[in-house]
């Protein structure tokens, strides 16, 4: 581990399938230690993206480092010190866990005694010590998972990209896995990166989350402040003409929305919002029959940024 | 039994040094021959391929006289070597599923999610069909020389000057075991099963001959006898390597064609068929 140099780093990283624009000008970084959630909706480039990290793709434009690495021509030194665990399966018939892993890790470069002693060694740590001379296809959904954890941590990897890990888990092993992951991120040397979309796995594990959408970066940060950043708004519920309400909140500039049947309105910390909010309902005689704060999870947090992004991509389009 | 949790054991870090290339590359065909070693059907064709091996050893030692010795020993080896049945069969049961089954398994994106590149995964597979195809061809190829050598009473000699044979019939296998591979290893990687790959060498090679033969006999123009795989291969075996045509398979060819244009033809096929692998591999990592 190269202290300040960051786990990943990138600079207006696109990739172009024909027309189709998979990753738009994706600028990010992420320092090397601790976990990062990277959301995003069916199609949002999550998989691209780490296509392209792994140096696996060639960027259409823009730059990108993976731990101090060029993406576009140090592929192979990048996937030396990278584990990935795909979210399909992938695994050979009629082949025991440990001979799967040590094959892996083999194709990695380790000297074959080497990888038979790890292959043991993942094996026990992910839980599949009983089992790991069993045939692999005679394995539950849960315990494939974990042989795919295995094998991506077989060769003692700096960075760690987890592509659903808990994916058709039951919530025993799925807090097993993430209790792993936990394990796994408590080592300074190691970042990791969990794609996921059980939003409320990486809200238990990850301290920073990556969301995209359409190929874009929709935000980026600590999920605590993120989190906090949309508890500045307020939840009105009224009897009368919430459109109405909406409309002249804006014509005040009090950011609002309606969303099912509660207005938000946002920028709460502002002390001149409320009375204003007050003085508005009071003129337009609207009864007051719900005012209090969200509560802020990262659900909202994806929800809100994915729809607000929706909506303004909608409205350029119809401009 | 005294239980331990995951936790328990915790991670443990590792140090050690990573080989090279071609260790990745002995590794991959140290594991594909190990696996293929379970197939039934391929154990069943290499215990045929080896039955000349028995043979040789019942052969009376008074019948290997110096003009006999290379009737013997070709007989011996194109038992197992028919071009039209025999190692199209074999070519495709050993090589039909080595990329086919990855395909089929995802395992592209664990092969290539570390540290290998997409040449070197080739060259392992081509390497592991070498490894297979070796075991019912070069192989009994040599121990049955050998066995001929110890069981006749000619002299040192003789099997000096007559080494030639065995080393054209080598050539001759690895001309044969390049081809089928360059093609199996094609088919392989664009079919979804592999046993699409075995049907569809038999159907190159067949096809070939049919087509080549009937423009040949329809336009009484030798050139078109190069569209026919086995006429190729038949033609450096004869006229290149000098080995006699075996009289229980093949009937004698015209000496029309040269071998070189033949050897020519191979060349073009085994290579457009590696670089069509190579295209197909990469437009499969692509999906």
């Amino acid at each position: 581990m190269v202290k300040g140099v960051p786990a990943i780093e990138t600079f207006s990283l696109s990739k172009n399938y024909g027309f189709v624009k998979a990753v738009k000008e994706l600028t990010v970084s992420i320092p090397q230690g601790g976990t990062i959630g990277l959301l995003g909706p069916n199609g949002a480039g999550k998989s691209t993206t780490i296509r392209l990290l792994l140096g696996l793709v060639i960027p259409s434009f823009g730059e990108g480092k993976v731990l101090g690495m060029d993406i576009r021509t140090e592929g192979l030194k990048i996937r030396d010190r990278v584990g990935y665990m795909p979210e399909h399966d992938c695994f050979v018939p009629d082949i025991d866990a440990v001979k799967y892993v040590m094959h892996l890790g083999r194709i990695t470069g380790m000297l074959k005694a080497d990888a038979l002693r790890r292959a043991h060694e993942v094996l026990y740590y992910v839980g599949l010590g009983e089992s790991r001379y069993r045939k692999i296809e005679t394995f539950s959904l849960g315990m494939k998972q974990r042989v795919k954890l295995a094998q991506a941590l077989i060769h003692d990897p700096e960075l760690l990209i987890l592509d659903e890990p808990t994916t058709g888990m039951d919530p025993d092993g799925r807090i097993d896995m993430l209790e792993l992951i936990k394990d796994i991120a408590k080592h300074e040397s190691k970042t990791l990166i969990m794609c996921s979309h059980i939003l409320a796995d990486v809200e238990r594990v990850c301290d920073t989350v990556v969301i995209m959408n359409r190929g874009k970066l929709i935000t980026m940060g600590s999920l605590k402040e993120l989190v906090e950043s949309k508890k500045d708004a307020i939840i009105l519920r009224v009897k009368g003409d919430s459109n109405l309400l909406i409309d002249k909140f804006e014509r005040e500039g009090i950011s609002a929305e309606l969303r099912d049947d509660a207005i938000v309105v946002f920028g709460s910390n502002d002390p001149s919002t409320k009375s204003k909010i007050m003085k508005i309902m009071a003129e337009e005689k609207i009864q007051l029959r719900y005012f209090g704060k969200p509560t802020a999870s990262l659900e909202d947090l994806f929800l809100s940024t994915i729809s607000y992004e929706e909506e303004a991509e909608r409205r350029k389009t119809s401009a | 039994m005294v239980h331990m949790s995951i936790e328990s054991l915790g991670y443990k870090e590792w140090e050690g040094e990573k080989q090279g290339r071609m260790y990745k590359i002995l590794s991959l065909i140290e594991y594909e021959v190990k696996h293929a070693w379970s197939s039934t059907w391929i154990k069943i064709l290499i215990i045929i391929a080896w039955l000349p091996v028995l043979i040789v050893f019942f052969i009376p030692p008074t019948e290997i006289n110096e003009e006999g010795v290379d009737r013997i020993y070709y007989d011996l080896i194109s038992f197992t070597t028919n071009l039209t049945i025999w190692l199209p069969l074999m070519a495709g049961l050993i090589g039909g599923g080595l990329i086919a089954n990855d395909k089929n398994n995802k395992m592209f994106s664990m092969y290539f999610s570390r540290p290998l590149k997409r040449e070197d995964y080739i060259a392992g597979k081509v390497g592991s069909f070498t490894a297979l195809m070796s075991i019912p061809t070069i192989i009994p190829a040599l121990i049955i020389y050998i066995v001929i050598i110890g069981k006749s009473e000619l002299s040192l000699e003789v099997f000096i000057k007559k080494s030639w044979l065995l080393g054209a019939t080598w050539l001759y296998f690895f001309i044969l075991i390049v081809l089928f591979g360059s093609l199996v290893l094609f088919l392989s990687s664009v079919v979804k099963d592999s046993k699409y790959a075995v049907v569809g060498l038999f159907v190159i090679v067949i096809l070939s001959d049919l087509i080549a033969n009937i423009l040949w006999v329809a336009s009484d123009n030798e050139i078109y006898r190069l569209g026919s795989m086995t006429f190729n291969l038949q033609n450096i075996q004869i006229e290149f390597l000098g080995l006699e045509q075996s009289t229980i398979f093949n009937a004698r060819l015209d000496e029309l064609v040269s071998p070189w244009k033949s050897f020519a033809v191979i060349i073009g096929i085994t290579s457009a068929m590696a670089v069509l692998t190579l295209l197909r591999l990469l437009s499969l990592e692509e999906e």
